[in-house]
C-alpha cells in the first residue's frame, strides 16, 4: 500500500494569525481512489484540502509546519514551483467559477497559461477534456459563448473539464457539489464515477451520502484534527471511535 | 529544463511586482510632495524676515553712468547689491552732474518708516516711501521712461499668525498688509448661503430620484445629475456672469450686479449633484425591511421616508452635504466671475466678497516674494479645511458603520 | 393639519425642488447653446486665436489631457494593482488609502500653486503644457487608484482563485482574467477624468499660462478652453466678445455631453458583463 501513495502528509499544522486550524495531520492519500473528507462545518477539512495545492499561500497570515509530499518530494520546499505543482493538482470549486469568457477560452487557460499556443492541440484539448466531463455533447455548438451563460451544472462540468485540460494527477474537489440541484448534482457524481480510473481524487463534502456512494477512503475531521480514516464502507459501517459515531449517526454537526 | 522554466517564471513575476510597486511608491511620494511644496512655502513669512538682507537696486542706469557706493565703484547695474545695518554713501555721476547722498539702514528698527533714511533729496529728485520696507529715490530724465531709480528694499520682519488669520486688510503690495479674515469670512458666508440654497433642493431631488420617481423617470433624472456634475466650473460661471449678475443688479437696481448673492446661487447648484447622489445612492442602500416594517404600521409612504428611511441614510446624507461643503470651499473660478472680489468683510449678501482660493488665483500671476508666500499660506488654510471636513466623513462613516 | 395635506405638501416640496435641479440644468446648457451656436461655424473651431477662433486651445487642451492621462492611466493602475494584488493589506496601506481618499478633496487651486512651486519654478519648466499636464496628472491619480482599486475589488476572488488553481502565474492571473473583468470601471474613470481635465481651470490658468498660440512643444504656454473662456469672460466689451465667449461655453458643454454619453455607453457594457 505505502507504494501506492501519491500524497504523503506527516504532523501538519496549520495556524491562521494565532488560530490553529490544523493540528498534527498525518495521513496517506492513495492513487487512483476517491478520498473523501468529512466532518462538521469548521472542521478544518476544507483547509487541509487547500494546503494540498498551496492555495492557502493565498493568505497573508496562514503559517504551516510539518511535511505534505507529492510522490516522495515536499511540496512546501522553497524551490518548488508552485504553478507546476497546482498543474500537477488541480482543483475544482465549492461554487461553479468559469472565467468571463467563452466556454473554449475556459478550457484552454490552464494549457495557454503553460504556453501552448498551437490552435489545433488546443481544439484537441477543448474536446477531449469536454468529453471527459461529460459536456461535450450540450456545448459542442456554443464553444465561443460565453461561459457564464451555462446552468449551474454545466458550470460545474465545465470547470472540471478546464482541470482535466491541464491533465493534472490528482483533483481536489472543494464541496462540488454543493451549490447545485440534485439532477445536476447527479450527473457531477457519475462523472467523478469515471474520472477516478484516471485520476486521484480527494472531494471534501459535507453530504456523508455523498461519501457514502462515491468514495472508496474517507476520513473524518472534527475540531482542526484528523479523527479517523480508513476505507468508506468500514467507517460507516463500523467505526472505530466514539466521535465518529456521534458524527454519522447525527448525534451532533 | 523544468526548473530553468521556473527560474524564468520567477524572474517575470518579480519584475511585474516591483514595476507595481515603484509605480505606488511614485504615486504616494507625488501626494506628499504636494504638501511639502505647498507647506514649505506657506510656512515662510511666519517663522523668518522676507530676506537675509536690505538690497539696493539701481534701475535705468546706463553704462556712461558712474556709481559708487562707499566709495567703491558699481559695474554691473544688473543685481541687487547687499547693504549693511549703518551709514552708506551713494555717489553718482550722470550726465546732468553728480550727486552724493547718505543712506542709513537701519533694518531691525519697529518702526518700517525709519528702517531707511535717504540724507536729502537731490535736485530734479524725489523720494517715494509709500510702499512699506522699500523706499525708492527717482532721478527725473527728459522723460519719465528715462527716469532713473534707486531702490533699497529691507527685509520684512516675520508676519504674526495671528495678523495673518484675523488682519481685515489685505494689501499685500502696498503696505506689506496680509490679513485674510475677510476672505475667511467670505469663504464661509458664500459657502454657508450656498448650503442653505442647495442642501434642502438638493435632498428632496435625491428623494425623489431614489424614492418615489417611477423608474423611466429615475433613469433620465440619474445622468441629468450627472450631467450637472460635469459641468466646467467655469461655465457656470459664465452663465452667473450674464443672467444671475445682470438679474441681481435690475432687481436691487445697484451700480453692479457682482455680489455674495451671485455666488452663493452659482455655488449652491454647483453642489447640488454631489448632495443629491449621495442622498440617493445612501437612500438606496436602505434595506427594503425598513420601509415595509413602517408601512406595515400604517405610516404613509412620505411618512416613512422621513421617519424611517432617511434616518438610516442620514450618516450617507450627511457625508454629501459634507462633500458639498468641500466643493463650495475649493470652488475658484465660477466664483471669480461673479463675487466682484474686493478684499473687505462684505456688509450685505448684495456687496462684493472674495474667497481664498479666488485671492490664490487673482494674485498668483504677479505675486513674488512674501506676497507669494503668502497665497500659499491661504493655500494652506483651505488645507486644513479639507483635512478638518475628512475627519469630518470619517466620523460620520464610522458611525454609520457602528450601527 | 391632516395627514393626508402634510403629506401632499412636502410631496409638492419634493417636486418644486427636482423641478428646480432639472430646470436649471435645462435653463444653463439651453441659453449657453442658444446663445453660442450661431456662432459656431468652422473657422471658430478651426481658425487661429486673432481670427477669433478656438484652434490654438483645443489643442492645447488636447495636448494637456494626452500628457496628464499618459502619465496617470498607467502610473495609477499599476500603484492600484500593486496595493490591491499584491500589498499586505497592513495599516499601512490602510494609511495610503485613506491619504489618496483625502487628496481627492482638495482644492484644485492648491494643486495649482503645488505645480506652480515644483514643476514651473522648481524643474524650470516654466507655465507650459508639460507642467499643467504633470500637474493635473498629479491631481487625476489619487481617482484613478481609487477607481481602480474599486474595479479590482469588484472582480470575484473565485476567479483569481480558479485561475492560480489551474497553474497559472500570479501576473498571467492579474493579465488574463483579473484586468478584463475591471476593464469596464477603470475605463469608465479614465473617461470621466478626461471630464474633469477639460473642465478644470485654475491650476491650468497658474502652471500653462494664457498665451493664445498652438504650442509647438511641451515646454511652451498654451490657453485651454477653459482659460479662453474665463478670460474672455473677464475681458468681454464688445457684444462680439460675447459671442465667442458664448461659443466657446457650448464647445465645452458639447464635449462634456459627449463624454458623458460615453461613459455611460461603457458603464453599461460592465453591467451587461456582470449579468
Amino acid at each position: 500500500m505505502a507504494e501506492n501513495n501519491k500524497f504523503k502528509v506527516e504532523n501538519l499544522d496549520l495556524f491562521y494569525g494565532d488560530f490553529q486550524a490544523l493540528k498534527s495531520i498525518t495521513m496517506d492519500i492513495e492513487a487512483n481512489k476517491v478520498t473523501a473528507f468529512i466532518g462538521p462545518s469548521g472542521c478544518g477539512k476544507s483547509t487541509f484540502l487547500r494546503t494540498l495545492n498551496r492555495m492557502n499561500d493565498l493568505i497573508d497570515t496562514v503559517r504551516i509546519d510539518g511535511t505534505i509530499q507529492l510522490d516522495h518530494q515536499d511540496i512546501y520546499k522553497k524551490d518548488v514551483d508552485v504553478t507546476d505543482l497546482r498543474r500537477r493538482v488541480g482543483m475544482v470549486f465549492q461554487k461553479p467559477n468559469p472565467f468571463p469568457m467563452s466556454i473554449y477560452d475556459n478550457v484552454v487557460y490552464g494549457p495557454r497559461a503553460q504556453g501552448i499556443k498551437d490552435k489545433k492541440v488546443l481544439d484537441e484539448i477543448v474536446e477531449s477534456s469536454l468529453r471527459a466531463a461529460a459536456l461535450w455533447d450540450e456545448v459542442k455548438d456554443k464553444l465561443h459563448k460565453s461561459g457564464l451563460a451555462l446552468s449551474g451544472g454545466q458550470q460545474q462540468r465545465l470547470c472540471i473539464a478546464r482541470t482535466i485540460a491541464m491533465k493534472p494527477e490528482i483533483i481536489l474537489m472543494d464541496e462540488p457539489t454543493s451549490a447545485l440541484d440534485p439532477i445536476a448534482t447527479l450527473k457531477v457524481e457519475q462523472l467523478m464515477e469515471e474520472l477516478k480510473k484516471e485520476y486521484t481524487i480527494v472531494i471534501v463534502t459535507h453530504s456523508m451520502q455523498q461519501a457514502a456512494r462515491i468514495s472508496d477512503v474517507t476520513a473524518f475531521f472534527l475540531m482542526g484534527e484528523l479523527i479517523e480514516m480508513g476505507d468508506t464502507n468500514e467507517i460507516f459501517s463500523n467505526p472505530k471511535k466514539q466521535q465518529t459515531e456521534d458524527y454519522i449517526t447525527g448525534r451532533f454537526g | 529544463m523544468q526548473s530553468t522554466n521556473h527560474k524564468r517564471k520567477a524572474i517575470v513575476e518579480w519584475i511585474w511586482k516591483h514595476l507595481f510597486l515603484i509605480m505606488a511608491t511614485v504615486s504616494i511620494i507625488s501626494v506628499l510632495t504636494i504638501g511639502f511644496f505647498v507647506i514649505s512655502n506657506g510656512v515662510k513669512p511666519f517663522i523668518g524676515s522676507s530676506s537675509n538682507e536690505t538690497i539696493i537696486y539701481l534701475e535705468k542706469f546706463k553704462a556712461t553712468d558712474q556709481v559708487k557706493l562707499d566709495g567703491e565703484l558699481i559695474t554691473d547695474f544688473k543685481n541687487a547689491i547687499g547693504l549693511e545695518d549703518g551709514v552708506h554713501t551713494l555717489t553718482y555721476i550722470t550726465s546732468d552732474g553728480i550727486e552724493e547722498i547718505d543712506i542709513t539702514v537701519d533694518s531691525k528698527n519697529e518702526d518700517p518708516s525709519q528702517t531707511v533714511i535717504f540724507s536729502d533729496e537731490p535736485e530734479n529728485s524725489s523720494l517715494d516711501e509709500t510702499v512699506k520696507y522699500t523706499s525708492v529715490l527717482t532721478i527725473e530724465g527728459k522723460t519719465s521712461v528715462l527716469d532713473r531709480k534707486i531702490s533699497v528694499v529691507v527685509p520684512e520682519p516675520a508676519y504674526s499668525i495671528v495678523d495673518f488669520l484675523f488682519g481685515s486688510e489685505w494689501k499685500p503690495t502696498s503696505q506689506k498688509l496680509y490679513g485674510i479674515l475677510p476672505m475667511i469670512i467670505g469663504t464661509l458666508g458664500v459657502t454657508a448661503g450656498a448650503l442653505v440654497l442647495g442642501v434642502p433642493i438638493g435632498i428632496l431631488t435625491g428623494v425623489y430620484i431614489a424614492e418615489l420617481a417611477p423608474k423611466r423617470v429615475a433613469q433620465v433624472l440619474r445622468p441629468a445629475v450627472e450631467l450637472l456634475a460635469g459641468i466646467p466650473s467655469v461655465v457656470f460661471g459664465f452663465f452667473g456672469l450674464t443672467v444671475i449678475v445682470p438679474m441681481i443688479q435690475q432687481l436691487f437696481g445697484l451700480a453692479s450686479g457682482t455680489s455674495m448673492l451671485a455666488a452663493i446661487i452659482i455655488l449652491g447648484v454647483m453642489i447640488l449633484p454631489t448632495v443629491i447622489s449621495m442622498t440617493a445612492t445612501s437612500l438606496r442602500a436602505v434595506p427594503n425591511y425598513y420601509r415595509e416594517g413602517s408601512l406595515a404600521l400604517g405610516a404613509t409612504k412620505i411618512q416613512t421616508i422621513f421617519s424611517v428611511t432617511m434616518r438610516a441614510a442620514r450618516s450617507g446624507i450627511l457625508t454629501g452635504v459634507v462633500l458639498g461643503i468641500g466643493r463650495a470651499v475649493g470652488e475658484t473660478m465660477a466664483v471669480i466671475l461673479v463675487a466682484g472680489n474686493s478684499p473687505q468683510v462684505p456688509d450685505s449678501i448684495l456687496s462684493s466678497v472674495r474667497t481664498l482660493t479666488s485671492s490664490i488665483a487673482l494674485e498668483m500671476s504677479y505675486a513674488s516674494g512674501r506676497h507669494s508666500e503668502m497665497l500659499y499660506a491661504i493655500g494652506i488654510v483651505l488645507f486644513l479645511f479639507i483635512v478638518v471636513l475628512n475627519v469630518v466623513i470619517m466620523r460620520l462613516n464610522k458611525k454609520a458603520g457602528d450601527h | 393639519m391632516s395627514r393626508k395635506t402634510k403629506d401632499m405638501l412636502i410631496k409638492s416640496l419634493i417636486l418644486l425642488s427636482t423641478g428646480f435641479t432639472v430646470g436649471i440644468l435645462v435653463i444653463i446648457i439651453g441659453y449657453i447653446t442658444f446663445r453660442g451656436f450661431g456662432a459656431l461655424s468652422f473657422d471658430f473651431i478651426f481658425g487661429s486665436a486673432d481670427q477669433g477662433g478656438i484652434w490654438p486651445m483645443i489643442v492645447s487642451t488636447m495636448y494637456i489631457v494626452g500628457i496628464s492621462l499618459a502619465i496617470s492611466v498607467p502610473v495609477g493602475i499599476m500603484a492600484a494593482i500593486y496595493l490591491t494584488e499584491y500589498a499586505k493589506q497592513t495599516r499601512f496601506v490602510g494609511l495610503i488609502r485613506l491619504a489618496t481618499q483625502s487628496l481627492s478633496g482638495i482644492p484644485s487651486i492648491i494643486f495649482g500653486l503645488f505645480g506652480l512651486a515644483l514643476f514651473v519654478r522648481a524643474f524650470g519648466f516654466n507655465v507650459s503644457i508639460l507642467s499643467a499636464g504633470l500637474t493635473l496628472a498629479i491631481m487625476n491619480l489619487p481617482v484613478i487608484i481609487r477607481a481602480t482599486e474599486e474595479a479590482l475589488k469588484s472582480v470575484p476572488q473565485s476567479y483569481r482563485e480558479g485561475s492560480l488553481g489551474l497553474g497559472a502565474t500570479k501576473i498571467y492571473t492579474i493579465w488574463k482574467v483579473v484586468l478584463p473583468s475591471a476593464l469596464p470601471g477603470i475605463l469608465t474613470a479614465v473617461i470621466l477624468a478626461v471630464g474633469r481635465i477639460v473642465g478644470e481651470s485654475a491650476p491650468v490658468l497658474l502652471t500653462a499660462g494664457v498665451l493664445k498660440d498652438v504650442p509647438m512643444s511641451m515646454f511652451d504656454g498654451g490657453r485651454t478652453l477653459t482659460v479662453h473662456l474665463y478670460l474672455l469672460a473677464q475681458e468681454a466689451i464688445s457684444p462680439h466678445d460675447f459671442q465667442i465667449a458664448f461659443a466657446t461655453a457650448t464647445v465645452l458643454i458639447v464635449i462634456v455631453l459627449i463624454i458623458n454619453l460615453v461613459a455611460r455607453f461603457v458603464s453599461a457594457k460592465l453591467d451587461k458583463t456582470k449579468a
